[in-house]
């Protein structure tokens, strides 16, 4: 069965996107997703649980699951490996389901700059926010003035259309996964 | 027993009394656990016995039960256990294969945590229900007898005015940023092509010689391209010999003799232009100074790639940034310490320009060893340094001071000055934030010479770990590996 994996937690709150975004990202991802018996299961620590409890809460159990604390190492590193799209922040999960070539989507807070810590890998799609205060290499949420704005104003449907569109991409590809990786169309540069 | 009927009203356990009281419960049917119908917030009681083991959605189940609750309604929950009723501890179940989940009290309790917001209720009990459980059959015959199920009752309460903390802060309005609009960049990674390429290496013979190693690797890294290498007309002959590239050709940004003739750069454009007008998956330029990197402009290409960085040359895609104080001074930072920042003790004074101290002139007094000054404790970080006092002492050379430099209290050197010699202090400072001390003291059981002391110059020594040109440019050539082969390059996504 096909699976969305969302991570939602890094190291450091102040690279966390909202967790009330997060449910609303999820609310979309099955309006959206034509895989209507896929699988979204959100992942983290046992100690994670309970803010997990908050993002899954709004959305059928039968879909959405609440994975913290109930997979060990090896069976997370399998999931992402067979993930349909993987979703996090700047932590390690996004660097590990890109480096697998997973479609992923790489929620990037404005308190590093994106071009030195990107997550790696073809099938990687960065979304991250103009905003005049980054990089402020700030490690913890609450010393931010602005509520982690850098992340707060990257909607869920931003995010969800993202995922959506890397979906698609990768499903292009051949084995669906970026083993041969995009060439650059001509004249589309940045 | 288990029951094993999906219509049937269950009888209430026992332990489901005291939460019953008079109240009549709604019992939730088993076949159609959803009561849709029912008004929220409608009854005093509901039972649901049996039902969630079987559910996809047992958020969505428990949701709408405990909606049907009034504040101060209880929801009694019963579901098989898993150690009692299947004796399993993973599906699919062998007796029961309809089974979604196997509960114990803690996945129950998970499930409820998960189903409910917290504080709009309290968990009023949750046990094991083995009342006349036969533990002594083995139930490979006959189902189990007795109580086997997990008992669970759940009271609605009003919900405090204040919410359990997510430990995340509201949003506020962040500053723009003065270059781009406010928006949410989505972007991707592709790779160039690199079939055609176009190298530059507009350099003097000396410069040549030092970016061979890096033609050596381009021409490795790029075995299937068709590579044009531009150079200098006086350096056309050798790149032909290194006999590396497709294509070798001559041109002359400035004169081989720049001494010989004005440098006009620009004016070569036109020219430049005209020799390589095709179209070029990537550009490269080799040369270390950036005074030409402005032809990359000039050529019709996918990629161009240089040192420098994208503040020097916005036209960039690939950039090796290179350490900018690599041309400064060895020195690469110096401080000047003034004497406010000290400490002066008696008979020592202080002026608003100057620590000094006045000894008589016909008879000086001997002190004993006294710290007239020290100070200024300033935090220093890694490195080597070197501290200058400016410091004057009077007399004929004969009257002495003692001078000392401490870091965390540990000396890093002393010495001793008069009025023709005012030793400097070189130190290595190992730690980060390491307190830096400098003091000056007079002699035991010798008169201290009258002195003014206005501080000091501290000078680290740094830009001395600089490269050699041929490993930048072979780095260069290495990072336009990596970006057209592995990392690619971040494009802003245009299906966005």
């Amino acid at each position: 069965m096909s699976a969305i994996v969302i991570a939602p937690y890094s190291n450091s709150a102040i690279r966390d996107w909202p967790s009330g975004h997060f449910a609303e990202l999820i609310g979309l991802l099955l309006d959206g997703w034509d895989d209507d018996r896929g699988l979204i299961r959100v992942i983290g620590t046992p100690s994670q649980r309970l803010r997990t409890n908050a993002i899954v809460r709004p959305h059928p159990a039968d879909r959405v699951r609440n994975e913290c604390g109930r997979m060990p190492w090896p069976a997370v590193v399998e999931e992402l490996r067979r993930a349909s799209c993987v979703i996090g922040n700047n932590s390690g999960i996004a660097h590990l389901a890109g480096s697998f070539g997973v479609p992923t989507v790489c929620i990037f807070g404005g308190s590093h700059q994106r071009l030195e810590w990107r997550p790696l890998g073809f099938n990687v799609t960065l979304l991250s926010r103009s905003i005049g205060c980054s990089p402020c290499h700030l490690d913890h949420g609450g010393r931010c003035g602005y509520g982690l704005a850098c992340l707060a104003d990257i909607s869920p449907a931003e995010v969800a259309e993202a995922a959506l569109a890397t979906m698609a991409r990768a499903a292009h590809n051949p084995g669906g996964r970026a083993d041969r990786p995009r060439i650059m169309e001509e004249g589309i540069i940045a | 027993m288990m029951p094993d009927s999906s219509t049937s009203a269950l009888p209430l356990p026992e332990p489901f009394q005291a939460f019953v009281g008079s109240d009549r419960p709604l019992v939730i049917p088993r076949g159609a656990p959803t009561m849709a119908d029912r008004p929220a917030e409608s009854e005093n009681v509901v039972h649901a016995a049996w039902i969630l083991q079987d559910v996809p959605d047992y958020r969505g189940l428990l949701r709408q039960w405990f909606g049907l609750l009034r504040i101060g309604g209880r929801l009694l929950i019963e579901v098989p256990h898993a150690f009692l009723c299947e004796r399993e501890l993973a599906l699919p179940s062998q007796a029961h294969p309809e089974r979604r989940r196997l509960y114990t009290p803690a996945t129950l309790l998970g499930e409820i945590e998960e189903a409910l917001e917290p504080n709009s209720y309290r968990i009023r009990l949750l046990r094991d229900h083995d009342d006349g459980y036969d533990y002594g059959a083995d139930g490979e015959d006959e189902p189990p007898m007795g109580g086997q199920s997990i008992l669970a009752v759940i009271e609605r309460i009003e919900r405090p005015e204040w919410c359990v903390s997510t430990g995340e802060v509201p949003a506020a309005p962040g500053p723009d940023f003065q270059f781009e609009p406010p928006r949410t960049r989505r972007e991707i990674v592709a790779l160039a092509k690199r079939r055609h390429i176009v190298i530059l290496k507009l350099d003097h013979l000396g410069d040549f010689i030092m970016g061979v190693p890096a033609l050596e690797k381009a021409r490795a890294v790029f075995a299937d391209a068709d590579i044009t290498l531009v150079v200098g007309t006086w350096n056309e002959a050798m790149a032909r010999d290194l006999d590396l590239f497709e294509h070798v050709v001559g041109f002359d940004a400035f004169p081989r003799n720049s001494t010989e003739e004005k440098v006009d750069l620009a004016a070569r454009i036109a020219a430049f232009e005209a020799l390589l007008p095709g179209h070029y998956d990537l550009a490269i330029d080799l040369r270390s100074d950036g005074d030409t990197r402005f032809f990359l402009r000039h050529l019709v290409a996918d990629v161009r790639a240089g040192l420098g960085t994208r503040v020097q040359f916005p036209f960039l895609d690939i950039f090796l940034p290179i350490d900018s104080s690599r041309h400064g001074f060895e020195a690469a930072a110096e401080h000047k310490i003034d004497h406010h920042g000290h400490t002066v003790m008696p008979p020592g004074r202080r002026s608003h320009y100057r620590l000094f101290y006045d000894a008589d002139p016909i008879e000086p007094e001997t002190l004993g060893m006294v710290y007239f000054v020290y100070g200024p404790y300033v935090h220093l970080s890694p490195g080597e340094y070197l501290y200058i006092p400016e410091l004057e002492i009077d007399g004929d050379g004969t009257m002495l001071l003692h001078l000392d430099v401490a870091c965390d209290e540990k000396s890093m050197g002393s010495a001793l000055a008069t009025s023709v010699h005012i030793p400097q202090f070189r130190f290595v400072v190992e730690e980060p934030g390491a307190r830096f001390e400098f003091r000056i003291a007079s002699l035991p059981d010798r008169p201290a010479p009258s002195f003014s002391f206005y501080g000091g110059r501290l000078l680290k020594r740094g830009a001395s770990s600089v490269l050699h040109q041929s490993e930048y440019l072979s780095l260069l050539i290495e990072l336009v590996r990596m970006r057209t082969d592995r990392f690619g390059l971040l494009r802003q996504d245009v299906a966005a």
